[in-house]
């Protein structure tokens, strides 16, 4: 099969080469060299690299849970049987989603823009200290996650009213006659039926909050002063710009960890459906 | 109680419109800020109103970015990784659903593993293995002395078309068709092709359109591939073309705003044919699980 042949050359080959390089010092020029341990010992001890991990697992603690939670309550209200225009919400909710994360990065820096960005000028017009938003070390990862939260939380919308409507109504109608409403049928019915639904978002979320690189390139290149490195930026770095291909490497195997850790949740879910 | 009724309506209502309008007002504010003279802007930044209304930024910026160069690479990039995922996954799936063969679940649980591995850990590798294959990009045999597939349309196409969770999809879709019609299909005395072609394909239509949807707005948006694989202008796409604007002077806000734009407005008139398509993929991806 000619799938089996592009995984082997484009997934398992490089996964093999990635993981025999990260022993290695490589520089594309020349030839790897054997240094053992050495990288994965640099990227645990190196303060830049301490540094991008703690701010991905920030950035992560801000995005997974505001994105679905907030996600959750938006298709729970779209799902009452009183709203109209469903649709049209929807569509209103999916437009960040189509836009590319260099775009929303684009608009998003207008609307940062510490002198002339609209959430400066609004806030100077309530007599409200202006922010450094991106350009802050404090303020610049969770301004990060604002703009990721507003791109992606229309995605987990279609997610959850999928999984919502598949609820049968006969369930609500019965716990109705029982005397239940509002929030306990929420808690004991929706959400216990939504468990998978829920789980795959939360865990495909910690999953790509863990990869996030394309808004830092473009709006912080990391800074100021590494307040806004990741994992992903530090990979590319050391990849692409300080050509330590080794290094790069051991890092991208630790983000590999992080991350099987969380797929391996995810595949013990699917397990159990099937 | 028909009066908290009303109250609670009213209270959902308020919510999904205010979610609504912060969802729209980034788009909205930078059309304003895109019809604006950089003078004006830089002037009045904060005003809803533009004077005069600078059309003419939706003209210059074309002289400033090769948009429809950009904009063809974009088309070949995603259109090519589109299509080789349609040619290549939906047969693995369908041979993982239905033929029986030695170690079919062994090589399935293989290929479900892969999913697991996050394409940053691929970049460096994938990188070195299409800058050493042989005999393109002036190598020789054993991959040396050419730059191999960089900064090719197929060093961006090939290593993204084919995805586990492509596979995956399909093979989940095609098991829940009923193998009735195949099999009666089979006694009739069809090929395996025609029975896969004509009968499982069509069938497998919604599975289909979901892969390419995706494939597609995943090529379109992507940055981080074609910014290690490309070195050349002429071939960047437009997530890469729009950059220009980051090199250039600062104030030019307006003309970045329209460049942005314009390089969304593809993606949204796609989404404007296939709306319905994009919420069942979704949905189907969602509940597949």
């Amino acid at each position: 099969m000619p799938a089996l042949l592009m995984l082997f050359l484009f997934v398992a080959v490089p996964t093999i080469i990635a993981f025999f390089l990260s022993f290695t010092d490589y520089s594309i020029l020349g030839k790897p060299r054997f240094v053992g341990i050495q990288n994965y010992r640099f990227a645990l001890h190196d303060n830049v690299f301490r540094k991008a991990l703690f701010n991905t697992a920030y950035y992560a603690i801000l995005y997974v849970p505001i994105k679905v939670i907030l996600s959750f309550l938006i298709a729970l209200a779209l799902t009452q049987s009183f709203i109209n225009y469903k649709k049209t919400f929807m569509i209103f909710f999916y437009l960040p989603v189509l836009t590319s994360m260099t775009a929303s990065s684009m608009i998003w820096l207008w609307i940062y823009q510490p002198d002339m960005g609209i959430l400066n000028g609004i806030l100077s017009a309530l007599h409200l200290p202006r922010s450094q938003w991106i350009y802050g070390k404090s303020t610049v990862i969770p301004s990060i996650s604002t703009i990721t939260i507003w791109k992606d939380f229309g995605y987990d919308v279609v997610i959850f009213v999928a999984g919502l409507s598949g609820i049968p109504k006969e369930l609500y109608d019965a716990a109705k006659v029982d005397g239940a409403h509002g929030w306990s049928m929420v808690k004991n019915i929706t959400l216990p039926l939504l468990k998978t639904t829920s789980l795959f978002v939360i865990v495909t979320s910690i999953i790509a909050s863990f990869q996030v690189f394309t808004a830092i390139y473009i709006m912080t290149q990391g800074g100021p002063e590494n307040a806004s490195t990741t994992v992903v930026h530090q990979i590319y770095l050391n990849a692409f710009s300080y050509l330590k291909m080794g290094r790069a490497s051991a890092m991208s195997f630790v983000l590999f960890v992080i991350i099987l850790f969380f797929s391996l949740i995810q595949f013990k879910i699917i397990r159990v459906e099937e | 109680m028909g009066k908290s009724k009303n109250g609670m309506k009213l209270l959902v209502y308020v919510f999904l419109i205010f979610i609504a309008i912060l969802s729209l007002i980034p788009f909205l504010w930078s059309i304003d800020s895109s019809l604006k003279t950089v003078k004006y802007n830089y002037a009045h930044p904060l005003s809803w109103r533009p004077k005069p209304v600078a059309f003419g930024n939706y003209v210059k910026i074309f002289t400033m970015f090769s948009f429809g160069k950009n904009f063809t690479n974009s088309l070949i990039y995603a259109g090519g990784k589109t299509i080789l995922t349609l040619i290549i996954c939906p047969p693995a799936g369908y041979a993982f659903a239905r033929k029986k063969f030695k170690g079919r679940n062994v090589i399935f649980i293989l290929i479900l593993s892969l999913m697991m591995i996050p394409s940053q850990v691929l970049l460096i590798p994938t990188f070195l293995i299409l800058k050493n294959f042989p005999l393109v990009g002036g190598n020789n045999i054993l991959g040396v002395g050419g730059t191999g597939f960089l900064d090719t349309y197929w060093g961006l196409i090939l290593p993204t078309a084919v995805t586990p969770f492509n596979i995956f999809l399909m093979r989940q879709y095609f098991l829940t068709l009923p193998k009735s019609i195949e099999e009666s299909a089979r006694i009739d005395g069809a090929s395996e092709f025609r029975i896969y072609w004509q009968i499982a394909l069509p069938l497998a239509l919604p599975a289909l359109t979901a892969i390419s949807i995706f494939s597609f707005q995943g090529a379109w948006n992507d940055f981080i591939w074609p910014l290690i694989v490309l070195r050349s202008r002429n071939l960047q796409p437009l997530t890469l073309g729009l950059q220009v604007f980051q090199d250039e002077n600062f104030d030019l806000w307006p003309l970045l705003m329209a460049a942005t734009l314009v390089t969304t407005a593809p993606m949204l008139g796609i989404f404007a044919i296939f709306q319905k398509y994009f919420f069942r993929g979704v949905s189907f991806i969602g509940t597949s699980k």
